[in-house]
């Protein structure tokens, strides 16, 4: 889905165009100011500074992951600069679920994060709102080239490698799975490896399948031939968030203005993205630095950073994938998704 | 340290028949942790809770059961010298109980109930055995495996010079590094798995057990080896008659560390795709912020850890008998 307001924007410009179209026409280079006005955020409006002196915000973030580069983009860019934000990094490396410990505890004001490893550990009623929706697509799952695998039902019986056993990767292809018409717990096993290990782990045989994000995939895929048989980029998940944005919750409480000028600053730096993934690669360069600015520049356009949501159509994906969670066993079967995507949810744009 | 504890003890004897006051202490106390544990069940039971938990009725009822059981104990006079732990423990489950199940005092999640716990362990036991069996597996091969190789490695270092020359290097660049750092080269190398997670356990528990077993046959009387070459030892009577009963003190503090290391080693060696293991079950339940069955994990863990440890000290104990206590745990 594709949220209100940018799509009544694209009507005022006169485009008309699909969300599937829009990532068609999306310029190669991006970096021509024609489409200048399609690399505005979801949130309209003139940007209001903070008044006073910048307020201090610590943003918690994962640095090994190339779709959170709208992090570093928003700090190099200026966009939390225009809002008058002093902006400092936490990095938690690989362990994507501590950002949800460190906001709750304010150690972080803020964090990006996938939905799917947020889902399940924010019942536990961690005091974090989900604000806004930041892109979709970077989740694969792939075979060796020369594999028999060819889709999704042919993993039947077989076992798929994970970084780790609660994580995204599991939780969304066992969606996947079970949209196939497979079982995700007793026709497929899942084990864990560490990150490195996932192609090692493929050539010997332990797994027939890998599942991994970027950038640690892509550059995987060219040195072990590794060949993708699903994305999240895929059907009706190429058009639901899969990075979202967290905010304390008493930040949202308490100081509402500085919870949106940061919500709003990563979202602008998430459009300015989609538009320039070759420069937003070159900024991401220096976290990553074994993969070169060319390939995060691909990588970043390969996601799809020109999907935001906000308010009522994000309550509804996180319900969806709530739904979803609950359907391959991972929320209990009268567990209430519309409640509970209202409860971790905050518009704080109305 | 013993000597003062006898002392003690016969100036308590001493005083015993005389100071009415020490007679009656040890009366009452006994008595005590029984209420205590009543108090934390009528407590349980009667207070509402502050928000939706399970068995809180159960766990009621197993504070009460503790607390008759423990009456009963002061009425036979079993419970004496434990009465204080006792009641320390039933105030401190009290205070949690009030603090967090009726109070929601403590910052959720990462404070769960005690009735979230006894939740984990009646819906959870069997994946939670199931754990403990994987991880006691790993353990037992791995540091078998490791121990054994690390006391043949360091009677090596002790007793052959050629084998010191080439092994010392070997042992001086690899046992410091912490296993962690081979994980990719154990599993790049070895093509199995289960075998590289075996082996860096091995590793782990190898390194102290080759140093310390290494130091004790260097630190033995050289007095001691020319007894018995007059007697007409060879070197295979030398090294396990005398170097090795003599180096037992230190081999049994290495086994000692070597046990702590591979704990801390199983952690990892459960990332390496295996199906079950208390590593493998804290890294779920971290992922799923599912905090009552870390702590239940971590709970068996600690009790997995201390019996090993344990026992570890009661065969130390029985072949070192002349060096009783000698090691304190």
């Amino acid at each position: 889905m594709i949220s209100h307001r940018l799509a009544s924007r694209r009507t005022l410009l006169g485009a008309g165009l699909s969300g599937v179209a829009a990532l068609a026409i999306r310029p190669a280079s991006g970096q021509s100011a024609g489409h200048e006005e399609m690399c505005h955020a979801a949130i309209p409006g003139e940007v209001r500074p903070l008044p006073g002196a910048p307020r201090k915000v610590t943003i918690a973030w994962n640095e090994n992951s190339v779709c959170v580069a709208a992090v570093p983009v928003a700090k190099e860019k200026g966009f939390f600069a225009q809002h008058n934000l002093d902006v400092d990094y936490v990095n938690f490396g690989g362990s994507t679920d501590q950002l949800l410990e460190a906001i709750s505890t304010g150690k972080a004001d803020a964090a990006p994060g996938m939905a799917l490893r947020w889902l399940k550990p924010l019942q536990q009623g961690f005091d974090v709102k989900l604000v806004a929706g930041l892109h979709a697509g970077c989740l694969y799952l792939s075979v060796p080239a020369d594999s028999a695998i060819r889709q999704l039902t042919d993993l039947k019986g077989k076992t798929i490698g994970v970084p780790d056993i609660g994580g995204p990767e599991r939780n969304f292809f066992s969606i996947r799975l079970k949209e196939a018409g497979l079982d995700p717990e007793s026709d497929v096993s899942w084990r864990a490896f560490p990150t490195d290990l996932l192609p090692l782990a493929l050539q010997r045989g332990d797994i027939q399948a890998l599942s991994n994000s970027d950038p640690v995939n892509w550059l995987q895929k060219r040195q072990f031939s590794l060949r993708d048989i699903d994305t999240n980029m895929t059907g009706k998940w190429a058009h639901t968030t899969c990075c979202v944005i967290g905010v304390r919750g008493s930040l949202v409480r308490n100081e509402p203005d500085v919870a949106r000028a940061i919500t709003r600053a990563i979202l602008d730096a998430g459009a300015w993205l989609a538009c320039n993934p070759v420069e937003a690669g070159q900024i991401f360069h220096a976290y990553s630095p074994k993969a070169s600015a060319d390939d995060l520049g691909a990588m970043i356009r390969a996601q799809g950073h020109h999907h935001q949501t906000l308010t009522g159509s994000f309550r509804d994906e996180i319900a969806t994938y709530a739904e979803a969670l609950k359907n391959v066993g991972i929320f209990r079967p009268s567990f209430d998704t519309a409640r509970y995507a209202s409860r971790v949810t905050q518009d704080l744009f109305v | 340290m013993s000597g003062t504890d006898i002392s003690l003890t016969d100036r308590i004897g001493t005083r015993h028949p005389d100071a009415g006051v020490t007679r009656r202490r040890p009366a009452i106390l006994p008595w005590l942790p029984g209420p205590v544990w009543l108090a934390d069940a009528l407590v349980t039971w009667r207070w509402p809770d502050a928000d939706d938990f399970p068995d809180t009725t159960l766990l009621a009822i197993l504070f009460a059961v503790t607390g008759i059981a423990l009456l009963t104990a002061a009425a036979t006079g079993v419970l004496t010298k434990r009465a204080p732990w006792a009641t320390a423990l039933g105030s401190g489950f009290g205070a949690w109980e009030i603090a967090q199940a009726k109070l929601l005092s403590l910052p959720r999640p990462f404070f769960g109930t005690p009735q979230d716990l006894l939740d984990v362990f009646i819906t959870d036991w069997h994946r939670l055995g199931d754990s403990l069996l994987h991880s006691l597996g790993l353990l037992a091969a791995g540091y078998t495996v490791g121990s054994l190789a690390g006391i043949a490695t360091g009677i090596g270092l002790g007793r052959s010079k050629r084998f010191r020359y080439w092994m010392h290097p070997v042992l001086r660049a690899i046992g410091p590094l912490p296993p962690v750092a081979l994980l990719p080269l154990a599993f790049v190398l070895i093509p199995s798995s289960w075998l590289a997670g075996e082996a860096l356990m091995a590793l782990a528990s190898g390194f102290p057990a080759a140093i310390l077993t290494w130091s004790g046959i260097a630190a033995v009387d050289p007095a001691y080896y020319d007894v018995a070459r007059t007697m007409g030892a060879r070197e295979r009577f030398l090294t396990l008659r005398v170097a090795l009963p003599a180096a037992m003190p230190q081999i049994f503090v290495g086994l000692f560390m070597g046990l702590g290391a591979s704990f801390a080693m199983l952690i990892i060696a459960e990332m390496l795709g295996v199906k079950a293991g208390l590593g493998f079950y804290m890294q779920w339940a971290q992922g799923w912020a599912a905090y009552p069955n870390m702590y239940a994990a971590l709970i068996v863990m600690s009790l997995m850890c201390t019996g090993l440890i344990t026992l570890l000290f009661r065969l130390r104990d029985r072949i070192l008998v002349w060096q009783k206590d000698g090691l304190k745990w």
